[in-house]
């Protein structure tokens, strides 16, 4: 082993740790995230545009939201990362509801470290029934 | 030089088992998130089928069993406690579960929860 040799193989454990490694755990760890996030956002709009077509005609916006956001709460996602938007919450027989609920998308989340992000808006849209009673 | 030959093969196999070994534990933990996300659906399910206001009281348990059993059977989870409650409008669903370790860790336990407004 000459002395340009010594401490080559340290070197490129190291290297490949660094660029090999890590960003493959990384997006192991994030990418099922991104799915989770994904599907909450979708049950917490579902659910809230079917309360809202449940209490229709004193549907109450702020609940179906509340309701929303603990559908979320449920699935692992803050509150901080949940905005619900109650469109068209109110309406007349064969009207439609309708939820928007964005909730942000971490470029990457492994443990407790979190880079970048961007948002997913899921919504759900609800009729109300045509011949239904009030 | 001869009391050096083969120190290059021994640390390249050192090297290549701790990254095999990083590799399972990649796998496991996607596996483990899988089996988290089952456990959800399958919660979700469950409160769904008790939202109906004819539904048996046992919809809601039988249902996330059933949805459990299809999607992350064997070894995958393993269920430790699960049980619904309605709570006048109010469904819910409580599951407490352990995902085993491949590589002789802890397991991670964990409480999942799902609800929804039942029907009228």
């Amino acid at each position: 082993m000459t002395s340009r040799e010594r401490g080559f193989v340290a070197v490129e454990w190291v290297a490949a740790i660094g660029f090999l490694l890590l960003p493959i755990v990384m997006l192991v760890a994030t990418m099922p995230v991104w799915a989770e996030r994904k599907h909450a956002a979708t049950v917490a709009a579902r659910e809230a545009a079917r309360v809202l077509v449940r209490d229709w005609p004193a549907a109450d916006a702020s609940r179906a939201t509340g309701v929303a956001r603990e559908v979320a709460a449920d699935h692992g996602v803050g509150a901080d990362d949940v905005v619900v938007r109650v469109r068209a919450a109110t309406g007349g027989r064969g009207d439609e509801v309708r939820v928007d609920v964005d909730v942000v998308m971490p470029a990457i989340d492994v443990g407790a470290v979190r880079v970048g992000a961007w948002r997913y808006t899921a919504s759900a849209v609800r009729r109300i029934e045509d011949y239904r009673s009030r | 030089m001869d009391d050096e030959r083969g120190f290059t093969t021994i640390q390249f196999v050192v090297a290549t088992a701790f990254t095999l070994v990083l590799f399972v534990l990649a796998a496991n933990l996607l596996v483990d998130l899988y089996a988290r996300g089952a456990v959800r659906d399958a919660l979700d399910e469950g409160v769904r089928a008790q939202v109906p206001g004819a539904a048996p009281a046992d919809a809601c348990e039988a249902r996330a069993r059933d949805v459990i059993a299809s999607i992350a059977h064997g070894s995958v989870v393993q269920v430790d406690e699960l049980r619904c409650e309605r709570d006048g409008t109010r469904v819910e669903a409580v599951a407490r579960v352990s995902l085993q370790s491949w590589l002789g860790m802890p397991a991670w336990h964990l409480v999942l929860r799902a609800s929804a407004e039942a029907e009228q």
